[in-house]
């Protein structure tokens, strides 16, 4: 049986104190307050009373998280706690930050709710993320500037990254070069991009030609393979894969769950309930309803045609796209919805990275199969034949 | 205990309260109906639940008694293959299993059912030779197709079986052993556990006796295959004529890679494991 857990998209608020070219969210300047936060909870702990759910993880995020206060997560660690322990529940908390916010009075509350861990974002190069009447280059060095504070706090940082057009120029092993050897970040993670919400150039140049992105991330695989792999960087979705494909354990992103509805959901600061952070801004139509107006949230998400969309998803995968008949089923199950519709505008059709996942399937399954062949030789007992020591063994 | 006290049946739930402390397979359309009929002294007898429909909406049915086994019966392999995706919630609560009947087009649910981590028992008893090709690629899919990590029955059982060299037949790896499972049809009347789920005039207790000693008889095709003691006769019934040809074909590849991976493992003079995390 699988572990059964909920998790959070939690927007306390929907503003943001930059303005990135390509994002996907519909800011507004709405707040989230400590009795709304707390009846929030609490609809939520009926639910996963009712669905006999043992643990929610609480994904933080906006707008941006930062434009709110220290004290207001320490308030709402306090009340979040207190209502998981009386329900006998277990609520965990992550954070993501683009830290353009960020100073020291956060290293409290980010270690004592958070585990001393952040999740930030940064391209490379930033061609999209910038401060309003800011560069790029202003962005990308206040950002530098605060993760290097944060990790002198002892913080552990984690990044996103999004490749763009100027990092398949400049490939693979730029790319890696810069948040490992330059940055010292150990631990990241590559997105592909998407154009949600209102449309523009930037999102429009986002979209990037696959073929193109495929061959970096391959290239990029490699590179991490024979730079970061034995030195233990983790880089997202690539080191999973491998994981995955050496029939281990893998956490892999949510864009390739079996289906993201039964794992997730996001609510914003207005009490918008979605399927993610990357709906319910942008995406009213696909809103699933309010957990403040609604009399539960089990039945909030149960009546909710547009969250039926979304549950049947992958069955219309299997009926009318190609999924069925491809190999890395197992791992994609159609890919992310709202890459399908904010590119091609339909729902329920395939991610449109399908060829790039693919050719990453295959390169991390090739390399997986290598490093398999190598451990079972290491493994063999040596034989001997015709009076020799034959060493079965294989190199990389 | 006697014999038929550890006997399993597997009845309507209309019949549940018909058999009074033996095990129970229940089997029903509706899961509601299931949750609201059986009672806490009816869950302590059973071994599993069968629901019919997979269609049906399977949330009453999630956080009910966690952990008891669920099958989930095909009706139409190729036409219910995406509802398969339905499944993924309710296998975080129950171990659950698909039963995949061997008709046209079956070997579609099994790769996707595969490939959603989903145990799979292929059910079907004389199977044609068009579908001797489907179950000659629904065995290739299972035997090298990386993504295949939960058993598909019987190609699991008589690979096991196999290596181990263990008298094990196809009647108690499919579940379908007389002796120890009858299957109770909706009249209330007590058959052969597999399908076609057909009455027989045979005594159900030495049916396994008479069949045996009827398809060993001199110049039987069972009496000179190499495949008897892994098969017990199996392809036999229901039709007594019907030619093997076909079966021993998906029995040799099997027997095959059963010895083909006994030989890699006999590589391995101790056990060798990865820590899974």
């Amino acid at each position: 049986m699988m572990s059964n857990q909920l998790s959070l998209i939690l927007l306390p608020t929907n503003k943001c104190n930059v303005a990135c070219e390509y994002c996907f969210e519909e800011k507004t300047a709405d707040f989230m307050t400590h009795d709304q936060l707390a009846l929030t909870v609490e609809k939520l702990l009926d639910h996963m009373e009712h669905q006999h759910i043992p643990e929610l993880i609480i994904y933080w995020q906006g707008g941006e998280v930062m434009i709110m206060q220290p004290e207001w997560f320490e308030r709402a660690h306090e009340l979040i706690s207190a209502a998981a322990s009386r329900r006998g529940k277990k609520i965990g908390h992550s954070l993501q930050s683009n830290m353009i916010g960020y100073s020291a009075k956060w290293n409290g509350v980010i270690r004592e709710m958070f585990g001393n861990s952040v999740g930030t974002s940064m391209d490379f190069p930033n061609l999209y993320r910038k401060a309003r009447g800011h560069t790029a280059d202003d962005y990308t060095r206040i950002w530098a500037r605060n993760i290097k504070l944060a990790r002198e706090a002892g913080i552990s940082v984690g990044v996103i990254s999004i490749p763009n057009r100027e990092t398949l120029r400049l490939g693979g092993e730029a790319f890696y070069s810069y948040f490992v050897d330059e940055l010292g970040i150990t631990d990241f993670q590559v997105n592909t991009s998407f154009s949600g919400g209102e449309i523009n150039d930037a999102k429009t140049e986002s979209i990037l030609d696959m073929p193109a992105l495929a061959r970096f991330f391959v290239e990029l695989a490699d590179v991490w393979f024979e730079r970061g792999y034995s030195a233990g960087v983790k880089l997202g979705p690539i080191d999973e894969l491998l994981h995955h494909f050496m029939g281990r354990v893998a956490r892999l992103p949510c864009i390739w769950q079996q289906n993201c509805a039964d794992d997730f959901v996001s609510i914003d600061a207005r009490g918008h309930v979605a399927q993610c952070d990357c709906w319910v801004t942008s995406y009213p139509e696909y809103r699933f309803g309010n957990v403040f107006g609604a009399q539960s949230f089990s039945q909030l998400m149960k009546e909710s045609k547009a969250r039926r969309r979304f549950v049947s998803r992958p069955e219309a995968m299997i009926e009318h796209e190609t999924c069925a008949g491809c190999d890395y089923l197992s791992i994609c199950h159609g890919g992310c919805p709202v890459r399908a519709y904010s590119i091609t505008g339909e729902f329920l059709v395939k991610d449109p990275y399908c060829e790039v996942y693919k050719a990453l399937f295959s390169r991390m399954e090739t390399i997986a199969a290598k490093l398999s062949r190598a451990r079972f030789a290491r493994s063999l007992p040596v034989l001997p034949i015709r009076g020799d020591v034959v060493n079965r063994g294989t190199s990389l | 205990m006697t014999q038929e006290q550890l006997r399993t049946y597997n009845v309507p739930l209309a019949f549940v309260d018909l058999y009074p402390d033996r095990p129970l397979i229940v089997r029903a359309t509706d899961p509601v109906a299931l949750v609201q009929s059986l009672t806490p002294q009816h869950v302590r007898q059973l071994v599993s639940l069968q629901l019919l429909d997979i269609s049906a909406d399977l949330e009453e049915l999630e956080g009910w008694n966690p952990g008891l086994p669920i099958e989930v019966v095909l009706a139409d392999p190729e036409a219910e293959t995406m509802k398969l995706y339905r499944l993924c919630r309710l296998q975080r609560s129950h171990p659950v299993r698909v039963v995949v009947p061997i008709v046209p087009g079956f070997s579609k649910a099994v790769r996707v059912a595969s490939f959603l981590q989903l145990p799979v028992k292929l059910e079907g008893a004389q199977p044609d030779p068009d579908l001797i090709e489907e179950l000659c690629e629904a065995l290739d899919f299972f035997l090298h197709n990386k993504a295949v990590s939960q058993p598909i029955e019987y190609f699991s059982g008589v690979l096991t079986t196999v290596i181990h060299k263990q008298p094990v037949t196809l009647w108690e790896i499919q579940e379908e052993h007389p002796s120890t499972v009858r299957y109770v049809d909706d009249y209330g009347v007590q058959t052969l556990a597999r399908r076609p789920f057909i009455r027989t005039n045979e005594n159900l207790d030495s049916f396994q006796f008479e069949l045996t000693k009827r398809v060993l008889c001199d110049e039987s095709e069972c009496s000179s295959c190499e495949f008897f003691l892994n098969c017990g006769g199996y392809f036999k019934w229901p039709d007594p004529d019907y030619s093997c040809v076909g079966v021993k074909r998906v029995f040799q590849r099997m027997r095959d890679a059963a010895l083909e991976l006994h030989d890699d493992l006999s590589l391995y003079p101790t056990a060798h494991t990865e820590s899974a995390t």
